[in-house]
């Protein structure tokens, strides 16, 4: 289970200082798949860099399994947003993906058995000794979820894992996610600005505020599974979700986090 | 090699100290092994390196070997960008020129200048106007490579707007090639400085042609090390300004294209 | 097929004119070319190949290679360190800009003539250009492999090999471009310095004892190894490199 308790990051000291992040709590239960939305210029990035042990909180603690993650935790995998940017270029897919293999198999042959594995799960099998960027944009990212997933961990990060691919290739994407779970059980953890994308895929979202982001609400999504890009996107419970939840960023997005004094703005750079 | 900037008053000052107390330290380090003998004879302490260049600092004869290498330099550096930049352009705009020079050219390149070196000295003596004509083909090879890519880096669309808008062949050229080859030929124009004084004055030193090169010749052979090494920083300095100032006009002929910016940023 | 005729239009004319102007040549600098070529058949083939070529070429590999694992090995350091760059920077400045020419009789001095010195002042002015690309290089790495990097606990050695010179191979290899040229000048002039071998030494002897065919025929050879040389160089570099050239093809 990954819990974050009282989170709290700021880049920079003094006058100079931006606060990224006032004070996140929330916990992802195993097996649990779990969406964080916020509007942009919320540190969503920031916080999955916490959370992923590359970053250190200012303030807050963020435990796996009850073990207080410092640096990188061996039972975590990360999704990056820009696939183009997170795979090597000079290997070849099976390379990619069994680059973060050598430290946890010795055998080379357990590591090409579990790299075939990852990429049979997204439907890559013929594609391993491609280089990257012989790939689409889709391909690519479904390389970087192979990675993900040889890597066996329990929780996948993903951040924004869909935003650079066309429409078509999101929604096929999306299904191979949720495919993905339900065939490996494994916690999921995903940031999106994509509302209809996160009411589709989690079983909680989390939604947060602008920057210095809070917790605005938790929204349990009781939606049946298996889900279906038409079936369960035409139910009228996903339209009062999506409803729901759109109001929340939009009251949130224009004013600053409820508890706020007069907000520090004019954030450096978006992250 | 640009060290990224800080900001705050503290980091500013040790940004400051920093590189001048490392150089200190080296310079110290060098005076202190040549004075406990720990370096050989031929490596004098910095300090009689020091004093020999504070010693010929008002000297004639040292400022014009000087002069007489920056004239190497300066005439077979205009000689190369001049006939470089005319080829290279040439190579660029006009197909048959290139196919006709593209096998001479590819096999010339990588041939280094000092090859020719012993031929020109038997055929031509050792004179000035044999280290300006080598280190002038040294000059030649970064101003055409860095024009040929440059003409034909030149963006399509910027070309065929201005021929849409109906400009002439000089104002195109005036316009809109120069502009883009502005950047590739300062850049060039640097390669060749460096290369075209590191030719100068191995020219001077083989063929004994006056010049700092020779000047360091003499000195290496008669065993007057302190002169040596003199000699040595004098060049050393030489190449520092001469890229400094190159540099300094590449960033100016840069300053608004895109790679430039990008790394700005 | 005419586009193949027009390519070698003037190097032909050339040969010819050379072959034409100097067998007619009263210069006794300007020998017959078919002179020289029995000359360079006569030196070059092999008489002279193992005990002249093979050392100068030698000694540029071995200067060529120890700069290019130093200037990598120091570049990455200083590219990662923005303290120590910023404390090197003076000194590595004034060391790249004096002419590596000027260096020869230095060298000369405290190592003598032999294959050590010529090595070792090879070495230094060839690893500059190597250092300084693989700086900006290691700079210029996308912070986002670093992430990846440490967020699929890759350790030290396996970012080096996998992350950080694969990213830098490109820039490293336009170094090392650079500095093979320079390393082919500086072995000529060291040999035409001070030798008791290579094709520079042989070179120099010929004008010495008046032998200009043996002359002209050393310098052919000098420029046949530039260009084999170069020739050698961009192929490694293709195919070391070949995910880099078909990357940007694609682009």
């Amino acid at each position: 289970m990954l819990s974050v308790t009282h989170l709290r990051k700021t880049y920079g000291s003094g006058g100079q200082a931006v606060e990224a992040i006032r004070d996140l709590t929330l916990t992802v239960g195993k097996g649990e798949f779990v969406c964080i939305v916020g509007p942009s210029g919320a540190g969503k990035t920031t916080l999955l860099k916490c959370l992923c042990g590359l970053l250190a909180p200012s303030d807050g603690t963020v435990t796996l399994d009850g073990e207080p993650v410092t640096g990188p935790p061996k039972a975590m995998a990360s999704v990056f947003q820009d696939y183009s940017r997170s795979l090597m270029p000079w290997f070849s897919v099976e390379r990619n993906v069994g680059l973060p293999l050598r430290n946890k198999h010795r055998s080379a042959a357990d590591r090409a058995k579990r790299i075939e594995g990852a990429l049979a799960a997204v439907g890559l099998e013929s594609f391993g000794s491609r280089y990257p960027w012989e790939l689409s944009g889709g391909m690519q990212q479904r390389v970087a979820i192979a990675r993900g997933l040889a890597y066996e961990p329990e929780i996948l990060l993903l951040d924004e894992p869909f935003a650079s691919v066309d429409a078509q290739t999101r929604a096929d994407l999306e299904d191979l996610i949720l495919r993905v779970r339900e065939a490996t059980g494994v916690t999921m953890l995903l940031v999106t600005h994509d509302i209809d994308e996160a009411v589709y895929l989690a079983d909680r979202v989390v939604v947060m505020s602008a920057r210095p982001s809070v917790v605005v609400e938790t929204v349990a999504v009781d939606l049946p599974r298996p889900r279906d890009q038409v079936a369960t996107k035409s139910l009228a419970r996903f339209a009062e979700l999506r409803a729901h939840v759109l109001r929340l960023i939009r009251n949130t997005a224009d004013q600053p986090a409820p508890a706020a004094p007069a907000a520090v703005t004019g954030a450096a750079h978006e992250d | 090699m640009t060290p990224p900037r800080l900001a705050s008053p503290l980091t500013s000052v040790l940004n400051f100290l920093l590189p001048v107390l490392t150089t200190a330290a080296l310079l110290a380090i060098w005076e202190g092994l040549s004075a406990s003998g720990a370096l050989p004879a031929e490596i004098p302490p910095v300090s009689d390196v020091g004093a020999w260049l504070g010693d010929n600092a008002g000297a004639g004869d040292l400022w014009t070997a000087v002069g007489q290498t920056l004239g190497h330099w300066a005439v077979a550096l205009l000689a190369g960008v001049v006939i470089g930049t005319a080829v290279g352009g040439a190579m660029a705009a006009i197909p048959v020129v290139n196919e006709l020079l593209v096998g001479v050219v590819e096999f010339l390149r990588p041939i280094p200048v000092v090859v020719y070196l012993p031929i020109m000295l038997l055929m031509l003596g050792a004179t000035s106007e044999v280290v300006v004509w080598l280190a002038a083909v040294a000059a030649v090879w970064p101003m055409l490579s860095q024009t040929f890519y440059g003409v034909r880096d030149v963006d399509p669309v910027s070309r065929d707007t201005a021929r849409v808008f109906g400009l002439t062949t000089a104002q195109r050229l005036v316009w809109v090639t120069a502009p883009s080859v502005l950047p590739y030929v300062s850049t060039g124009v640097r390669i060749a400085s460096t290369i075209t004084l590191l030719v100068a004055i191995a020219m001077e030193l083989i063929g004994a042609v006056p010049g700092l090169g020779a000047t360091l010749g003499t000195y290496a052979a008669n065993g007057v090390y302190d002169a040596m090494y003199g000699v040595i920083v004098l060049t050393g300095l030489l190449g520092v300004v001469l890229n400094a100032a190159f540099e300094r006009i590449e960033r100016r002929a840069l300053r608004w294209h895109a790679s430039h910016r990008t790394r700005n940023a | 097929m005419k586009r193949i005729s027009l390519r070698l239009a003037l190097p032909a004319l050339l040969l010819l004119l050379w072959w034409t102007t100097s067998a007619r040549s009263t210069s006794p600098f300007y020998p017959p070319l078919s002179e020289v070529l029995v000359s360079f058949r006569e030196t070059w083939l092999f008489a002279r190949f193992g005990s002249d070529v093979v050392p100068s070429l030698v000694r540029l590999l071995a200067g060529l290679l120890i700069a290019s694992v130093v200037g990598v090995a120091l570049g990455v350091a200083l590219g990662r360190s923005a303290p120590l760059a910023r404390a090197m920077n003076p000194a590595v400045q004034f060391c790249r800009s004096v002419p590596g020419t000027a260096l020869i009789p230095v060298s000369v001095v405290l190592l003598g003539i032999g294959d050590g010195a010529k090595i070792g002042v090879i070495a230094f002015v060839c690893a500059f250009p190597v250092l300084l690309n693989t700086v900006d290089a290691v700079r210029g790495i996308d912070p986002q492999l670093e992430d990846v990097a440490r967020s699929y606990r890759l350790t030290r050695a396996q970012r080096l090999s996998s992350v950080l010179l694969p990213a830098a191979a490109p820039q490293i290899f336009a170094g090392v471009r650079t500095a093979l040229g320079m390393a082919f000048i500086m072995m000529v002039v060291t040999e035409l310095y001070a030798a008791t071998d290579g094709v520079g030494f042989v070179t120099v002897s010929a004008r010495n004892s008046f032998d200009v065919p043996g002359m002209w025929a050393g310098t052919v050879l000098l420029g046949l190894l530039g260009v084999s040389l170069t020739a050698l160089f961009l192929a490694l570099q293709r195919r070391v490199l070949r995910w880099h050239i078909g990357m940007t093809e694609r682009n």
